[in-house]
């Protein structure tokens, strides 16, 4: 009896798959020393390029996020916010003040008339339903800091990263789920990122302080409420970061290679205002990621491979309600990754990767975004690769 | 009249740079050839590059070539082509660790003959490529192409235990697939 190997070989070599026709041109081709029809090696993966390109033009043709332009023209306000005693409590009044936004940049340092403590988390009511109180003459505008540490001013709560001098800490690593989506294509996204954020010549740093205007006119209907400021009401809500990227891998030693590539990643958030209700603020960010992958299985499909690197990401524009804003510098996070790839051509894989990054503190950055509230995050993000030297 | 040539024939007038000869080698061997470089570089436009390659080495290498008898010829070539692939192999590949080196032991009943013969040389050459690389070029190496376990070791640079170590294995995951073949859920 046979052994099944034996037949397996018989099997192997009676196995004969014919040709087509342009091989033998081919190998003509050679044989006359003419250049290979096959195209040339830098270009093999340049194909790959056209899906990860549209994925990533798909991406920008989405609809983003609802139009809300800043207009500089009155607002009704109907908050007011003043603190009774030393023990908080709150009233909200309910009033047609009119706020007169100032229609030109506002230069002025803000000043601190009213301070809300951290327990303020609840929405102020926007209905006219709320009852009007009398304006008590004996109310006072308390700017004593009820709780021990400072609380939120325009300064350090709005839009803008809680400065550590101003008594606010960050927690180091502040792991939650998160699920980054990276697509192929985002080469042409991260051309375009710096054209996505409008501006109208609307300075929005200082866009909460109303201004002298606002000082030296107060709603003669509240005399007592000197300034009314638009202050920033309980946490932001960050969405999910998205990415989109295009990414290669380079050979440095039989398991080792190094993987690069562009990133483009938008992070958006909402913040809630006592007079302008919901703003939306949206940064954009172009990074580089640098990783050294060790690749522990490897067959002619599936690769596995577990990796640590660094990431840069420069911010390449930001808007809070569509209105331009301060920047963030460089930030520098460091990379710990794992995945599978799957190969499904010569030079071209779709990989999934969890990753663990930590981004490094620095006072580089100015915005408060889903990373500078959750400096270790947990991402999952899966695309398409481009193996070089394969 | 290229058709009838005899092998050494065949091969001297290659040497003399006759282009029907020339041809007549790529007939006649490159559909073999092509098989024999697919069950070692897995991926079909791989494994065509390898045999266009192999057989223009061949060629610029004829005047070398000493005939052994009916057969010599294609050994010849078919031994260049190996050496191509498993050089191909160790330059993208690097040293491979299988999880399944764990787990050893194997109590995979050996498949009978009849078991074996229905099974399509297409699902036989898929479970080859399905091998980890030093498996695959093992396992080729020493059950279709008929090398020791000595010359395997020279040819791949590992020791004469690691070649039957890696055949073991090699072994083991075809009996698995042969047994999920029978066993109908291939």
């Amino acid at each position: 009896m046979k052994k099944w190997e034996d037949i397996f070989k018989d099997k192997m070599e009676g196995f004969e798959e014919p040709l087509p026709e342009s091989v033998f041109t081919e190998f003509q081709a050679r044989l006359n020393g003419a250049a290979a029809p096959s195209a040339p090696k830098h270009l093999r993966w340049g194909w790959a390029l056209i899906p990860a390109v549209a994925a990533g033009l798909a991406v920008f043709l989405l609809p983003r996020h609802p139009q809300t332009p800043v207009t500089d023209g009155k607002v009704t306000g109907t908050h007011a916010v003043e603190i009774l005693n030393t023990e908080s409590d709150i009233i909200a009044e309910a009033n047609e003040a009119e706020v007169v936004l100032p229609p030109a940049r506002m230069s002025a340092k803000p000043v601190v008339v009213a301070t809300v403590p951290a327990m303020v988390t609840e929405p102020v009511e926007t209905s006219a339903e709320l009852e009007e109180e009398s304006h008590d003459d004996t109310l006072p505008v308390v700017n004593d800091v009820t709780d021990e540490k400072e609380a939120p001013t325009i300064d350090n709560v709005s839009p803008l990263v809680p400065d550590k001098a101003k008594g606010w800490t960050t927690r180091i690593v502040d792991i939650v789920p998160a699920a980054g989506i990276i697509g192929g294509g985002g080469l042409v996204a991260a051309l375009a990122a710096p054209y996505l954020s409008r501006h109208e010549g609307f300075d929005n740093n200082n866009f909460s302080d109303p201004g002298p205007d606002m000082a030296t006119e107060p709603n003669p209907q509240i005399p007592e409420y000197n300034q009314v400021k638009d202050e920033l009401i309980g946490r932001p809500h960050h969405n999910l970061p998205l990415k989109v990227g295009i990414s290669t891998r380079i050979p440095v030693s039989g398991r080792f290679g190094l993987t690069t590539g562009i990133e483009y990643s938008m992070y958006s958030s909402t913040f809630t205002y006592t007079l302008s209700g919901d703003k939306k603020q949206v940064a954009h960010y172009v990074g580089i990621p640098v990783r050294l992958d060790w690749t522990f299985i490897s067959t002619g499909w599936l690769d596995a491979y577990v990796g640590a690197g660094v990431l840069g990401d420069l911010c390449v524009g930001a808007t809070l309600a569509g209105e331009k804003i301060k920047r963030d510098g460089l930030a520098v996070s460091l990379l710990g990754a794992g995945g599978v790839q799957f190969n499904v051509a010569r030079n071209v894989g779709l990989y999934l990767e969890p990753e663990l990054s930590w981004t490094i503190p620095s006072d580089a950055q100015v915005l408060r975004t889903y990373r500078s509230d959750h400096k270790g995050m947990f991402s999952v993000s899966g695309g398409l690769r481009i193996n070089l030297g394969k | 009249m290229y058709k009838d040539l005899d092998e050494r024939t065949l091969a001297k007038y290659c040497s003399q740079g006759d282009r029907m000869a020339e041809n007549e080698l790529y007939r006649r061997y490159a559909v073999r050839l092509n098989m024999l470089c697919k069950r070692y570089v897995v991926d079909d436009d791989e494994a065509k590059d390898l045999m266009l390659e192999t057989l223009i080495k061949s060629l610029e290498k004829i005047g070398t070539y000493e005939y052994r008898g009916n057969g010599s010829l294609y050994s010849w070539i078919s031994r260049i082509a190996i050496n191509n692939a498993l050089n191909r192999i160790r330059r993208h590949r690097g040293r491979i660790v299988s999880l399944e080196d764990l787990w050893m032991n194997d109590n995979i009943p050996e498949p009978i003959e009849d078991e074996v013969v229905s099974i399509p040389k297409e699902k036989i050459l898929e479970w080859i490529s399905r091998l980890p690389d030093l498996r695959r070029s093992v396992f080729n190496l020493y059950c279709i192409d008929g090398y020791s376990h000595q010359e395997i070791s020279e040819m791949l640079g590992i020791s004469v235990t690691g070649s039957t170590s890696a055949l073991a294995k090699a072994r083991k995951q075809l009996k698995k697939e042969i047994r999920r073949y029978l066993n109908g859920q291939a």
